[in-house]
């Protein structure tokens, strides 16, 4: 549970020279893990996992894949891993087997698992379709079947859930809880949204800019969202809301108030207190920061 | 992974692709011309003594003249273009296959097409011959059996001649995502092989686009044993430089 499956170490990249992509980037994954690589777009996820599966020619740091080295070990290494890298990467003129079975003899896979994987994604009644025909989430979804085909113990989705509609992610969240349940796959899902996968990850790292501002365990982040939690409210006489609430740093933004929510249970007691004072409550909202709000909490932070 | 496993499964991709119907058109092309230009009075008059003969050396002249080197830029152009359009070179680099299986078994599959152009070229000039006989028997195919000392050697050559320009074709196909770029360039060297041809003009020996032309023609004859050499030689160094080139891309797929 615990052997690194990835370790990246102070890795940097740039395509141009002056204008880094990725700086000093440390990265680990652990066996067992879904690890969720969370960062807007254009912040450096796939160019990291463009290194990881060594489409990029590493240039300053390490990276190790089950203990070794990408760039010595690459095919033994690559035999381990399935991956879906941004868009879909099939063969519209072919239809769903014939692109399983063009990768089927290069990762030594027996016949059957065509039907197996096209199963798993939900693709087995039309694997005889050509794939031009397909949807764009029935195209992701053969590329998650092209990444599952060799059994990998890393499976890396660089934003998997692009194209899918809200049952296709759904399906895809616990399809993906399955992989790493039953299969004991340890998985890397890159996404833009840190809802989309929070519930299915186990640990998070996240990349704004080319550096990584956050690594660990879901808990840890939720505890850095709970930090920059406010509360909204609107009341009928907010000036005197200000002076009941002067130790809670109050802002005022036109009609609407804002402070730090500090749990549930202080926001009962403020509810209690402004009844108390007989102030109609109009408005009373918690406001969980986006992503977004957190990179900004995150880098203000750092 | 063995480069067998992975020329089976470039092959696999070419299904339903246009690459097989436009080997079997381009291979058809001239045989079909030949059937109509010699159902003739005229034609018949020509064929007589050795039919066959004057049937493959004419059919040697449009084919390796005109349309396998056509073929060859429109093939390489396409093959290459299946990964590109399908987004698909970022999943073959992330396959575990060595580069160098990567790039020879593309590069096996090129030769693959043009041999299967230029067999099924010389078949269907046989049966082009059967049915102009059987429309109209004075033109003597039946009655003499073709020269296979004198032709299949003509057949080898052929394919020899076209290695350089293949190769060339190939490398610069995989490197260029535009497709624009490989047909302008077979195109344009084509054309210049044209006017050098037209002038007579001397270089022919050294320049690999010119080579199959070369081989067509009874004119440039005595640049054959040389254009051999040279297409072979080229072949070689070019492959050499394209697979360093993709080899050595920081970015692969």
């Amino acid at each position: 549970m615990h052997t690194p499956i990835v370790s990246m170490n102070d890795l940097s990249f740039s395509y141009t020279k002056g204008s880094k992509i990725l700086q000093n980037i440390s990265l680990e994954v652990k066996a067992g893990q879904i690890y969720g690589f969370l960062g807007p777009n254009g912040s450096g996820k796939t160019t990291t996992l463009r290194l990881l599966l060594g489409l990029l020619k590493k240039q300053e740091g390490s990276i190790k894949i089950f203990g070794k080295d990408i760039q010595t070990s690459r095919i033994e290494i690559l035999k381990e891993i399935g991956s879906l890298i941004e868009n879909p990467s099939v063969y519209g003129h072919l239809t769903a087997n014939q692109n399983l079975e063009v990768y089927r003899e290069i990762y030594n896979c027996k016949k059957g698992r065509l039907d197996e994987v096209l199963h798993t994604v939900g693709l087995a009644d039309v694997g005889g379709k050509a794939v031009k025909n397909y949807s764009l989430g029935m195209k992701q979804r053969l590329s998650i079947a092209l990444a599952l085909l060799p059994g990998p113990k890393l499976l890396i989705l660089d934003e998997p859930t692009n194209g899918l509609d809200p049952t296709g992610i759904i399906e895809l969240r616990q399809l993906i809880k399955n992989l790493n349940k039953e299969h004991g796959m340890s998985i890397i899902i890159s996404s833009h949204n840190l809802s989309e996968v929070e519930k299915i990850v186990s640990h998070v790292g996240i990349i704004f800019n080319g550096k990584m501002l956050f690594q660990g365990a879901l808990d840890e982040l939720y505890d850095v969202q709970k930090a920059q939690t406010r509360v909204l409210i609107n009341t009928s006489d907010n000036d005197r809301v200000i002076q009941l609430l002067h130790d809670k740093d109050v802002q005022r933004d036109n009609n609407m108030l804002s402070f730090a929510f500090e749990g549930t249970e202080e926001m009962a007691a403020i509810n209690r207190t402004l009844l108390n004072s007989n102030i109609d409550l109009y408005h009373l909202q918690r406001l969980d920061p986006n992503l977004e709000q957190l990179f900004i909490a995150l880098t203000t932070k750092s | 992974m063995t480069l067998y496993t992975s020329f089976r499964s470039e092959i696999l991709k070419t299904k339903k692709s246009s690459v097989w119907l436009l080997t079997v058109l381009g291979a058809a092309i001239a045989p079909v011309g030949l059937l109509i230009s010699f159902n003739s009075a005229d034609g018949i008059q020509k064929l007589q003594g050795q039919p066959w003969a004057k049937y493959f050396a004419d059919g040697r002249m449009y084919s390796s003249g005109i349309f396998l080197p056509f073929f060859i830029i429109l093939l390489c152009t396409i093959c290459a273009q299946i990964e590109y359009r399908n987004n698909a070179w970022k999943q073959v680099m992330s396959s575990p296959q060595s580069f160098g299986t990567i790039f020879f078994s593309k590069f096996l599959v090129i030769q693959f097409f043009i041999l299967c152009f230029i067999i099924l070229h010389n078949a269907l000039i046989l049966v082009s011959g059967a049915v102009l006989y059987i429309i109209e028997p004075k033109t003597g195919f039946l009655n003499h059996a073709p020269d296979w000392g004198y032709l299949l050697p003509q057949i080898v050559k052929s394919y020899l001649l076209v290695l350089a320009m293949s190769t060339i074709q190939f490398g610069i196909g995989i490197r260029f995502k535009n497709f624009i770029l490989p047909i302008g360039v077979g195109f344009v060297f084509w054309v210049v092989t044209m006017i050098m041809a037209e002038h007579y003009a001397g270089g022919m020996e050294y320049f690999p686009y010119a080579y199959s032309f070369v081989g067509s023609m009874a004119d440039f004859e005595k640049f054959v044993p040389q254009a051999l050499w040279g297409s072979v030689a080229y072949a070689v160094i070019f492959l050499g430089l394209f697979f360093a080139l993709f080899t050595l891309d920081k970015e692969k797929g």
